[in-house]
């Protein structure tokens, strides 16, 4: 194992150094430190780091509230004010009334598409691709009719499936295409902190509603709202099992991650601890979680089910099934929820205690910096944007408010730690960033399972991970070449782009045969395409690279040297 | 034998393994409180879908799953070490809490930046710098956390960049000239990635063929043990191997006998493990099996008590699995504890009565001899031995 040690180094940019200091912060210390120590070398190279790429820093901002921007963005971002400031407060601005921004090429590509399903209401998804699929499986098992074919019928799981294969379509086409972009972000964090594996056939047709009505309506609105909308989406009921939980012996499978993965956190808990041991339990407002307290949050939600079944009237939707509630009395993080109390009232209580915990607005604000900001946002910042959350719990714009707080703060502006892209968000910005006529293909989408994120494939309701030791090992970057390359060099069905055509939008022209008049050009595409996030070094070797490959003849040298800035270390970063 | 070559593989069952059902109680108090807790879920004593009694004096308490049969096989030619009641001795009953203390090798939440492979890896003597540690999977291991040299591999014909040889081959030299000035932690592990694509040669990787008799089962952990085999073949200088497999968070409708999700979930379990075990034996094969051990954990044991859909809860106490030429199978190893109230943990779940340190450390320990207790797990104090590896 490497010895922390401070870098050779003289003369790199500031973002290189920037790099550096966090790799090292992860790869040095062994036992005994964290990830998050700032080794006290590096505090004195950042003083002594003087060249620094004012466009790269200045676009950060843009980075994070998009999958990468496109080249133009980098010169609109510029235009919308004198100070930087006044540019994030812009584009924010806008950004957080996504329906007042026109989308005209979105539209176009969704409706070139022919998504069906997802213009369906929910009834009519249910009607459609549930019952149906269950007819078909019904037939399937009885005896075969003479003269009729099985072939004939559509295939139950296909049925089950098209409404989350076009989600993943229409999903995909709106972070390439959409204006929209914080929205987007926004909605894939939702998506990982409220983690559905969609992929089983019995949520699939169900989750299009978890997508549509309750995530990405709520973004930039209020928490508690859009943790009611969750609880009782088909999608979640289904995943941790909240339908089947009733009275008696219920299944506390939601109500355990409820606590530790949507609301207050694994850094809340305590265990099996008893209740009245945990602090702050005798005035009703304990500071975490033990097991007691989740054995009683299950018993709340005993009888949120969804209406399905031959006795029932089999519509789909979420209800509220009075046999099978635990009516008798409940204590749920110091409070007494008395017996008898109305249809859902248990449930509804349980979800305003655990949104109103100053442990709630830790925890899911820690993320929401750790998404915008940098993987390890320091605590004081997390306690400040906390505190707007939690002061504002009751506002209707709660989640945009928070949302502002971090991006215009100056801990965001003054922040120039960098985030290593997922591999969706390194893909979605290769094809916005180099102008790519895209539509996401089978053999283009199967790819993001080798790398671990196809959308909504998460097994597990954690969600995907959000910092770099969990994301980027070998087999990621690999992935990340190899589909560098698949799409600037090899094609994959799908993807049109045309070096000639993407050098001229730029006019930039790659005619030249040696090194260094190569090199003149690189670096322009550096600054207009990358807002010269890329090293020197690497726009070398690629000058290099593409003047030996002339030299020889080489087939597709001019998009296998553009593919080599896509796959540089630098670009993996954000 | 020679004890600087050792290959751990790692076998993580994510979601918590019914070890209760996996290994159950045949008499006794234990079995009628275990029927008694769990009416609709009791593995039957009789019939074609009857629990497989270990067999031997001692052992007579407990039977294997009626699909865990090619784990009984193992067991019986003394090549597999159970250790029922282990886990984590920790208050903990999440998954993702409890899933990152075991890779991190602790029994506490706190960040130490590395995993427990990892330092088993700093300390262990002539280890290659590169190709000697792999995750089969997409995704990095979190017990190798802070290990710079562990690559994951999917499938090793992806291990190449996906265009013309010529243009790809071109590719790699600059990147290799890209990478080698960077070192932020993509530029670390961007390394990694070439040195794997100067071994994995992709007009010489074919399809893996076990040897006659081998057959590993279609499912993702044999797949992924296939791989493992495949890499093994090819001559990569492996050490530690770390595998997952999911489905364990058996909350509803799990079965009982051989049917259902959890029967299913134990038979692609044992018929992976017995055909790598089989192939690493075969002379034919990969014939490794002296310097090979293989570990099977999870990170908690589900509660008692059945719930009401047929399912089972988050519980305490696991089973962990050893297996190998140098195991002395065909043996319990560690305390266990009872199913009475008064015995269980938290009065609910079976405790946990060794530590899954002491058993991890037992593997490790003729590679490192006991001094390295601490250096391998924090704040751990060997007690004894269980002896399964002396």
């Amino acid at each position: 194992m490497s010895e922390e040690q401070p870098p050779a180094k003289t003369g790199s940019s500031r973002r290189e150094f920037l790099v550096q200091s966090s790799a090292l912060a992860l790869w040095g210390p062994l036992v005994g430190a964290t990830l998050t120590a700032f080794p006290a070398w590096a505090k004195k190279q950042a003083k002594n780091s003087d060249v620094i790429s004012s466009t790269d820093v200045s676009s950060l901002p843009l980075r994070r509230m998009t999958f990468g921007p496109r080249p133009q963005d980098f010169a609109d971002f510029a235009k919308l004010g004198r100070t930087p400031a006044q540019q994030i407060q812009k584009y924010l601005e806008k950004q957080l009334h996504p329906q007042q921004i026109p989308d005209p090429v979105l539209e176009a590509k969704l409706t070139a598409a022919k998504l069906t399903t997802l213009q369906k209401t929910y009834s009519n998804l249910w009607k459609e691709h549930v019952l149906a699929a269950d007819q078909i499986r019904e037939a399937q098992k009885a005896p075969a009719v003479p003269g009729t074919s099985p072939m004939t019928m559509v295939n139950e799981n296909q049925l089950r499936l098209q409404p989350l294969n076009e989600l993943e379509q229409a999903t995909w086409l709106r972070m390439v295409y959409s204006e929209r972009q914080l929205q987007e972000v926004m909605t894939h964090f939702w998506h990982n902190h409220f983690n559905v594996y969609a992929w089983e056939p019995q949520i699939a047709p169900l989750f299009v509603q978890l997508d549509q009505d309750v995530i990405r309506p709520q973004v930039f609105g209020n928490f508690r709202m859009l943790l009611e909308g969750v609880a009782k989406s088909p999608a979640m009921l289904t995943y941790l099992d909240n339908f089947l939980n009733q009275s008696g012996n219920p299944n506390e499978n939601y109500a355990r991650e409820l606590f530790e993965l949507h609301t207050l956190g694994a850094e809340n808990y305590l265990g099996t601890e008893s209740r009245e041991r945990v602090p702050g339990f005798g005035h009703g407002q304990p500071v975490g979680y033990v097991d007691g307290d989740v054995y009683e949050a299950a018993r709340c939600f005993t009888g949120w089910k969804i209406d399905s079944g031959a006795k029932s009237t089999n519509t789909g939707e979420f209800i509220y099934f009075e046999p099978w509630h635990d009516r008798f009395q409940k204590i749920v993080l110091g409070r007494h929820l008395k017996e008898y109390q109305g249809p859902l009232r248990d449930g509804h209580d349980v979800l305003d205690i655990l949104a109103d915990h100053p442990g709630t607005a830790r925890f899911v604000t820690r993320k929401l910096c750790r998404r915008l900001m940098c993987d390890n946002p320091p605590e004081a910042f997390v306690k400040k944007i906390a505190d707007v959350f939690h002061q504002q719990r009751k506002a209707p714009d709660q989640l945009a408010q928070v949302i502002r707080a971090i991006l215009l703060s100056p801990e965001f502006a003054h922040n120039t730690q960098p985030k290593i892209k997922r591999p969706i968000e390194f893909t979605a910005g290769l094809l916005r960033s180099a102008g790519i006529d895209f539509y996401p293909s089978d053999p283009f989408l199967r790819n993001f399972e080798k790398m671990g994120q196809r959308l909504f494939q998460w097994r597990t309701p954690d969600g995907y991970p959000d910092q770099v030791q969990k994301i980027l090992g070998a087999n990621s970057v690999l992935e990340r070449w190899r589909i560098v390359d698949l799409i600037l060099v090899n094609g994959v069905e799908g993807s049109q782009w045309n070096e000639g055509d993407f050098l001229r939008r730029h006019g930039v022209e790659l005619e030249a045969s040696s090194a260094s008049d190569l090199l003149l050009h690189f670096q322009q595409l550096n600054t207009k395409v990358f807002g010269q996030s890329l090293n020197v070094t690497t726009l070398q070797e690629v000058s290099e690279f593409l003047a030996s490959a002339k030299t020889q003849k080489l087939p597709k040298a001019v998009s296998a040297s553009l593919a080599l800035l896509w796959m540089s270390p630098e670009a993996q970063w954000s | 034998m020679e004890l600087t070559g050792e290959l751990l593989v790692v076998i993580s069952l994510r979601g918590g393994c019914d070890a209760l059902n996996l290994l159950a109680p045949l008499r006794g108090s234990d079995r009628q409180i275990y029927e008694q807790e769990r009416p609709n879920l009791a593995m039957p004593l009789e019939g074609p879908q009857a629990l497989l009694p270990l067999g031997g004096p001692s052992e007579a308490q407990f039977g294997l799953h009626p699909s865990a049969g090619p784990l009984l096989e193992l067991w019986k030619a003394k090549r597999l070490a159970l250790i029922p009641a282990a886990g984590l001795v920790c208050d903990n009953r999440s998954h993702f809490d409890a899933q990152a203390m075991m890779d991190a090798g602790l029994v506490s939440k706190r960040s130490i930046g590395t995993g427990w492979l990892t330092r088993h890896l700093a300390i262990a003597k002539n280890v290659q710098p590169s190709l000697s540690v792999v995750s089969l999977g997409s995704l990095t291991a979190a017990a190798l956390l802070g290990c710079e040299s562990a690559v994951q591999v999917t499938e090793p014909k992806r291990v190449a960049l996906t265009g013309q040889r010529k243009i790809a081959a071109a590719q790699l030299q600059a990147l290799e000239k890209i990478y080698a000035k960077k070192n932020d932690i993509a530029g670390l592990v961007g390394r990694n990635v070439l040195g794997m694509l100067q071994t994995f040669d992709p007009d010489k990787i074919k399809d893996y063929l076990p040897p006659q008799g081998v057959e590993y089962p279609h499912n993702d952990l044999g797949n992924r043990l296939k791989t493992l085999a495949q890499l093994l073949k090819m001559g990569l200088p492996l050490r530690v191997a770390t595998l997952e497999m999911g489905g364990w968070d058996t909350h509803k409708y799990q079965g009982v006998g051989t049917e259902g999700g959890f029967a299913r979930q134990v038979d692609q379990l044992s018929q992976a493990v017995q055909a790598f075990d089989l192939d690493l034996r075969a002379a034919d094969g990969l014939n490794q099996a002296p310097r090979t051990t293989i570990v099977v954990m999870t990170e908690f044991g589900r509660r008692l008590k059945e719930n009401a859909n047929r399912g089972s809860d988050h519980g305490h106490g696991g089973l962990m699995m050893v297996l190998g030429s140098k195991v002395k199978g065909g043996k319990l190893y560690g305390a266990w504890p009872g199913l009475q109230s008064e015995n269980l943990y938290d009065r609910a779940d079976l405790a946990v009565r060794t530590d899954y340190r002491q058993v991890l450390y037992e593997v490790l320990k003729p590679v490192h001899g006991w001094q390295q207790a601490a250096a391998l797990f924090p704040d751990f104090h060997p007690a004894g031995s269980l002896g399964f590896a002396d």
